[in-house]
């Protein structure tokens, strides 16, 4: 087998190639001293940055606090905190009592109004029997007409 | 049975504030980390990664479930962290090039984990080049560094970085490259 390249060798130690090549570069490696020592500077690098990477430590209890306060900063203002949210409280609230009032006492329903009927209704209904005596009344048409209405001594006697 | 990553996306969709805290306390590290790796600075890392959760919070309703939530999530942490470099790099070129010109500040700016002996001059040089050879590297060379040491695999790299899996080959195999030359190991 020839020496593998760089990259190949790269991919073997990251376990990045198909059982087939690994197990060609796994024969070549134990065979090849150069190839085996590229292979093991490699994986005494990715090692040695494993170890270097690490990062200084972090108080958590911290780290954790500062995060709920830009998430707190994220969320939208909690109730009561808008000056508008008091105001369309209390004309809610208003409202809800001056509709109560109307309820109880306030609006006369429809059957109310019916019973209690306007005054010239009234005048008329008491003396029923007296329009049953003027025959003229039977052509309602009539009375619509202003005129008619401004002559009737002058109509002529139907009876 | 502790529920899956893409459970919890989906009540945190649904405004399940718990489901929520479960996520960060298992990805608040991940993402730190992530973004430390490629920012090189804590206070930028704490900043990124803190608003890479809150950007999860935002549109958790989008995940679609496609990919894993992992890659999903990490896509908005490399996202996040690219787009923080390329906003501050006229600022961020200004201190490099400070820093670059005092000895050993580099190691300082890049502990390693644990305590170092004083007598390990040679591993604390040799941490020094690499890292600052990590700083060199093109933004999306480091990001694929970044998460080869997260232990992603090269489909779910692609996914996270947007790009085709023999993209991010490339972009690994040149990092590696640079990387190994500034070792010394050829």
């Amino acid at each position: 087998m020839r020496h593998p390249d760089e990259s190949e060798l790269i991919d073997y130690v990251r376990g990045d190639i198909g059982d087939t090549e690994r197990a060609a570069l796994t024969a070549h490696v134990a065979t090849c001293t150069m190839c085996r020592d590229s292979a093991a500077g490699i994986r005494h690098l990715l090692d040695t940055l494993t170890a270097a990477t690490a990062p200084p430590a972090v108080h958590w209890g911290r780290y954790r606090a500062a995060l709920r306060e830009k998430l707190e900063r994220r969320k939208p203002p909690a109730a009561g905190t808008t000056w508008w949210r008091p105001v369309s409280a209390a004309l809610a609230a208003t409202l809800a009592i001056v509709l109560v009032v109307l309820a109880v006492s306030g609006v006369p329903r429809e059957s109310q109004v019916a019973a209690v009927p306007p005054p010239e209704d009234s005048a008329v209904l008491e003396r029923l029997d007296l329009l049953q005596q003027y025959t003229m009344l039977e052509r309602l048409d009539l009375i619509e007409d202003l005129e008619v209405i401004g002559t009737l001594d002058d109509l002529p006697d139907e009876s | 049975v502790e529920p899956s990553d893409e459970v919890l996306c989906e009540r945190v969709a649904a405004g399940d504030q718990r489901a929520f805290d479960l996520l960060v306390e298992r990805y608040q590290e991940r993402a730190y980390r992530i973004a430390w790796s490629m920012l090189r600075n804590a206070e930028d890392a704490r900043d990124v990664s803190q608003d890479a959760l809150v950007r999860l919070y935002a549109i958790a309703g989008t995940f679609a479930g496609r990919a894993r939530f992992s890659t999903w999530f990490y896509r908005i942490v490399v996202n996040l962290a690219l787009d923080h470099r390329r906003r501050h790099r006229w600022w961020r070129s200004l201190f490099d090039h400070r820093n670059h010109d005092e000895p050993g500040t580099a190691i300082e700016r890049h502990p390693a984990p644990g305590p170092s002996p004083a007598d390990d001059t040679e591993r604390r040089d040799m941490l020094t080049r690499v890292l600052t050879a990590v700083d060199r590297l093109s933004p999306q060379q480091r990001a694929a560094i970044t998460l080869q040491i997260e232990g992603l695999s090269t489909a779910d790299m692609a996914d996270v970085l947007g790009c085709s899996e023999a993209t991010v080959r490339v972009h690994l195999h040149r990092a590696i490259g640079t990387l190994r030359k500034t070792m010394g190991e050829r």
